[in-house]
């Protein structure tokens, strides 16, 4: 398996010499960009739904504990300590996942149809299919990749633009000092309203 | 076209009287762009003269009553849903309150408000019932919790948000349990609880007392389920047979948690809500079938001879497992008193910062002369000092 970083970065190249060869002027090829566009849309769309349906399937009831870092941007002091299921750890990230689908749909849609840029539509097309296959929950379910190494849950946070700046890792702790530690700290009965 | 027809309106007194809903209309027309049907006039395309020679059952035919219809047909549908989603809240909890009286009624005297009614209704969502008079139990409250299906805005609009944004959860239909023990039936404080897997994360989330606990995994349970305890003791000597044998694989799709706890729900925020008071939670979802609600039956009974056993010290667990307990309150206890100190420091402080301002402001009020009167006798002050502290070194 090739990096996906550079894979993406290759994809975008020729996608963009296509692209300079298309005349998205012209009505016809702009229709095929959409239906391109929706369609991939569509089977990245289902292509998650397919590995919901084997994760309830599985249900995988195993026990799963870790502590998520405090999010010192949503107002977060203290860790969060995490006691969840496989199957239920799964189906969030499966769920994230059709979520940003939806929204870069939605960003999209507001791109192409209120701006009229029809270049990033074309762009766009193949890579979320693309990062669909490559994401962590469709290897484990679809290809059946065992969950360690890379794949061990939970999975690490993608290297995004606030790493750098950030300092330390944001990433989730499994050791047993730390989970006993936050697990009992008394850090829950936020009101219900 | 609406200051065309209001011209109209004003030669003629009567039609000015429907002005209003006039508007109304000509913006529907506006928007549907249809005009009323062909061939038909519309009300306003008649002449006062032709007006006035109809009766007045032949004017109400030319009207055009569409959007009276429109908004007649909407009232009636919502409130016919209203009334659906409501039945469908009160069949649940009936049989809900109904199907567990067997466990109930033999075990209290009281099961229900009053001798004649089982529960209250205080909204569409909201139910509550009661049980008293048994032995080593004080209490039992309780309350149901449902989704707002008699709302189907709020219904739809919740669960479309949930499927979306991960900040918005939808209602769970939900009954919860508190049973308080009599004041006689005294017996140690301690945390522990049967978990169902499903949506475990989250029961801690908004627990205080399940989150102070360790999450274990056990052979005794159901697959489904969990421990979460203050001790390996707590957990195994609450686990009776007769708990064992009613609990099953299945109950956890409508068990949320069986709770012993001396902490509140809560986070306390004062030292005051630290004070132990021992209850038993018990939250459940609705089960679907007989089965499931006998079974639920059988589980209640458990916890009840289970507090029994608490209280005529059949159950007692060891010192050891009880010292941790305290020193888990004392930690949280101390976390709080901390907090409350820095709050106080703070206060304290901010406290000063006003007094020196005042000060200021005091000294700047004042005439220039006295100003530098005052500037020389602190300066005189320092000098004192820095003398003084000269003449300790020297």
């Amino acid at each position: 398996m090739m990096n996906p970083v550079v894979t993406n970065l290759v994809l975008m190249l020729v996608m963009m010499q296509v692209s300079r060869r298309l005349d998205m002027e012209n009505p016809d090829v702009l229709l095929y960009i959409r239906i391109g566009y929706l369609a991939c849309q569509a089977v990245a769309v289902a292509i998650y739904l397919i590995t919901r349906l084997k994760i309830t399937q599985k249900n995988d009831l195993t026990t799963l504990k870790y502590v998520e870092p405090a999010n010192p941007l949503s107002g977060e002091a203290e860790a969060k300590p995490v006691v969840t299921t496989v199957k239920e750890y799964d189906l969030k990230q499966v769920n994230q996942q059709i979520r940003s689908v939806f929204t870069s749909l939605a960003m999209m849609g507001f791109m192409h149809l209120y701006m009229k840029y029809s270049n990033p539509l074309f762009m766009q097309s193949i890579s979320s299919v693309k990062s669909a296959l490559e994401s962590n929950i469709v290897k484990i379910h679809l290809f059946g990749t065992p969950a360690s190494g890379d794949l061990k849950r939970p999975f690490k946070a993608a290297p995004g633009l606030l790493a750098g700046f950030g300092g330390g890792s944001q990433d989730a702790k499994t050791d047993k000092q730390s989970v006993e530690n936050a697990e009992v700290s008394g850090v829950g009965g936020i009101k219900e309203d | 076209m609406i200051i065309v027809s209001s011209t109209k309106i004003s030669i003629s007194k009567d039609i000015s009287n429907n002005m209003g809903s006039n508007i109304i209309q000509q913006a529907l027309l506006l928007i549907s762009k249809t005009p009323s049907k062909e061939g038909a006039k519309g009300y306003y395309q008649y002449t006062l003269e032709e007006l006035k020679s109809f009766t007045l059952w032949e004017r109400i035919k030319i009207n055009d009553w569409r959007l009276e219809f429109i908004t007649l047909t909407f009232t009636i549908a919502f409130v016919f849903l209203f009334k659906l989603g409501d039945w469908y809240n009160v069949r649940l909890v009936s049989t809900y309150v109904k199907s567990l009286s067997e466990s109930f009624s033999k075990n209290f005297f009281l099961y229900g408000v009053s001798q004649d009614q089982l529960y209250i209704k205080d909204s569409s969502v909201n139910f509550s019932s009661y049980a008293s008079g048994r032995s080593n139990i004080a209490k039992v409250n309780i309350s149901f919790k449902l989704q707002p299906r008699h709302n189907v805005f709020i219904w739809v609009m919740e669960n479309l948000f949930a499927m979306f944004s991960e900040t918005v959860e939808p209602t769970e239909d939900r009954v919860d349990f508190a049973i308080t023990p009599s004041y006689e039936g005294d017996y140690d404080n301690f945390i522990s609880a049967i978990v169902s897997k499903l949506g475990m994360n989250s029961y801690r989330r908004y627990n205080y007392f399940l989150s102070l606990t360790k999450t274990t995994d056990s052979d005794k349970l159901p697959e489904s389920f969990v421990f979460m305890s203050e001790g390996h003791e707590f957990q195994e000597k609450t686990y009776t047979d007769k708990l064992a044998n009613a609990l099953n694989n299945e109950a956890s799709s409508y068990i949320r948690y069986i709770a012993f706890t001396d902490q509140p729900i809560e986070r306390p925020e004062k030292v005051r809500e630290c004070e132990p008071h021992r209850r038993i939670f018990i939250s459940t979802h609705f089960p679907s079938n007989k089965d499931q609600y006998e079974s639920l039956n059988n589980i209640l009974d458990a916890i009840f001879s289970l507090v029994d056993d608490l209280s005529s010290k059949k159950i007692t667990f060891k010192p050891e497992a009880l010292k941790k307990v305290v020193k888990t309150r004392e930690n949280e206890i101390s976390k709080l008193t901390k907090a409350e100190e820095e709050l106080k420091q703070e206060k304290i402080a901010e406290e000063k910062a006003k007094l020196k301002k005042q000060e200021r402001d005091r000294i700047r009020s004042l005439s220039k002369a006295e100003q530098l009167k005052l500037e020389k006798k602190e300066l005189e002050k320092k000098q004192r000092k820095t003398q003084r502290k000269q003449k300790m070194r020297a």
